[in-house]
């Protein structure tokens, strides 16, 4: 007899784009320099974009992308001006 | 006329899997493989690849081809000659692609280990992205979202964040500077290209780039009730893909190479490629936008894909014609440009456009 595989694809897709998310997520707080947060943070939009995707709401998920992204690197222009980093030379993280 | 690509490869995929290996199969007593491999799941992933492979080596032929006009074209307008390697110089860019192929790769010593070979990839990925959603006629396409307008947008809008990312790990004052200008620049001329886009929805109905199309095969092309905003597009897209009136991001006379300084060997040549392919995204989507797409005389003997591409050659011409001809813009007066002068300019268009919908003129 033979074993009858039933996968629900769906639900698999779910948890690895759940699991990306989650793990983006903590990356954000876990990461010190702050454009790696940011990096991180932009993952997880991308993540929830994707969730959107996969729930049926295309629209959705695609303005997310295009909204919350393009926002992401407006918020690490004000992350690298208000933050303090040594250009060229200097302790790298002082 | 028109290639039916996805029936064609669906036949040819068809063929090589049941007629052929299923057949082989078969004879050597393995039928369970065979039947695995003839299943239409099989053979309907089997197809989306091998489409998925064509469209991409497509527009990366097509961004080569631009990088071969753009050379030979400024030659000209330079009075010399261009590129010369093979016939026509069309083989330049492949000799160029394979020096920088063999160049040693060098990641600086101060840069960010884990975001300065990442960039790159980011970039290149998202402007080959972009290839999935351009029609090049009623057969030939990828996907037939109804949103693919916006998706490409989308994508559009991720550049900026990638570059800054690549400038601000490079850890050199010039890439950083570049980086804040291209972020700057991209996102304030989103914009009133967002906006020129939207009188179009409004005309057509649809954020479906096939239906868009097919709206003025049956009508009349765009560019004749949205002159302006066909040239408020025009410039905006300019400047999204950093073009000469508007290369702050990489002005060679000022910062050395711009936010790509760091970048040597291969990752140089990515950047180039992705440069290029984000150009042909762009004057493509303003073909299909505003000149009517793959729209043309004699439907019956000259094939639709071929109206697409000379329309897409025809805008980056104009490009390059931009670029011999027009000095860059200064730093202080890029933003007034977009501010004052194109967003006006967008709001009226789209008043023009609302306007002729509700008179139901078109």
């Amino acid at each position: 007899m033979a074993v009858v595989w039933s996968v629900e694809w769906d639900l698999v897709v779910f948890l690895l784009i759940a699991a990306i998310t989650i793990i983006a997520a903590l990356a954000v707080i876990w990461s010190k320099e702050i454009v790696r947060s940011v990096m991180w943070l932009s993952l997880v939009f991308v993540g929830v974009g994707a969730t959107y995707i996969l729930l049926g709401s295309e629209y959705l998920g695609i303005i997310q992308i295009l909204i919350y992204v393009g926002a992401v690197s407006v918020l690490m222009l004000f992350g690298i001006m208000l933050t303090k980093r040594r250009l060229l030379g200097g302790d790298r993280y002082e | 006329m028109y290639l039916d690509l996805w029936g064609l490869v669906g036949g040819l995929v068809h063929w090589l899997m049941v007629d052929v290996i299923g057949t082989i199969l078969n004879w050597l007593h393995i039928y369970a493989l065979a039947e695995w491999l003839g299943s239409p799941g099989v053979l309907n992933i089997v197809t989306i690849l091998v489409v998925a492979l064509i469209i991409l080596i497509v527009g990366m032929l097509v961004s080569i081809t631009l990088i071969w006009q753009e050379r030979k074209m400024l030659g000209r307008f330079m009075d010399r000659v261009g590129t010369q390697v093979g016939p026509f110089g069309l083989f330049q860019n492949f000799a160029d692609a394979f020096k920088v192929l063999v160049k040693e790769y060098i990641v600086p010593n101060a840069a960010d280990r884990l975001i300065y070979p990442l960039a790159p990839i980011l970039i290149i990925g998202v402007s080959m992205a972009m290839f999935v959603t351009i029609p090049y006629s009623q057969g030939f396409y990828m996907s037939n979202s109804s949103l693919s307008l916006i998706l490409t947008l989308a994508l559009f809008g991720v550049i900026p964040f990638a570059v800054l990312l690549g400038g601000w790990a490079s850890n050199n004052k010039y890439t950083l500077i570049g980086g804040m200008r291209a972020a700057a620049q991209t996102c304030a001329y989103e914009v009133p290209m967002l906006l020129s886009v939207a009188s179009v929805v409004v005309l057509t109905g649809s954020m479906s780039l096939m239906e868009i199309v097919t709206y003025q095969q049956e009508n009349l092309w765009l560019i004749i009730p949205l002159i302006i905003g066909f040239f408020v597009f025009l410039i905006s897209m300019i400047s999204e893909i950093e073009r000469v009136p508007f290369d702050l991001p990489e002005a060679e006379a000022e910062l050395v190479e711009g936010w790509g300084t760091e970048y040597g060997g291969m990752r140089f040549g990515l950047i180039m490629m992705s440069e290029y392919a984000r150009a042909f995204v762009g004057s493509s989507l303003i073909a299909l936008l505003f000149l009517g797409g793959w729209d043309g005389l004699l439907p019956e003997f000259i094939p639709a894909g071929l109206w697409f591409l000379l329309k897409v050659l025809l805008v980056f011409t104009i490009f390059i014609w931009a670029r011999a001809a027009l000095p860059r813009v200064r730093t202080d007066q890029i933003l007034n440009i977009c501010w004052k002068r194109l967003l006006p300019l967008a709001a009226i268009n789209l008043f023009i456009a609302v306007f002729f919908k509700s008179m139901g003129w078109f």
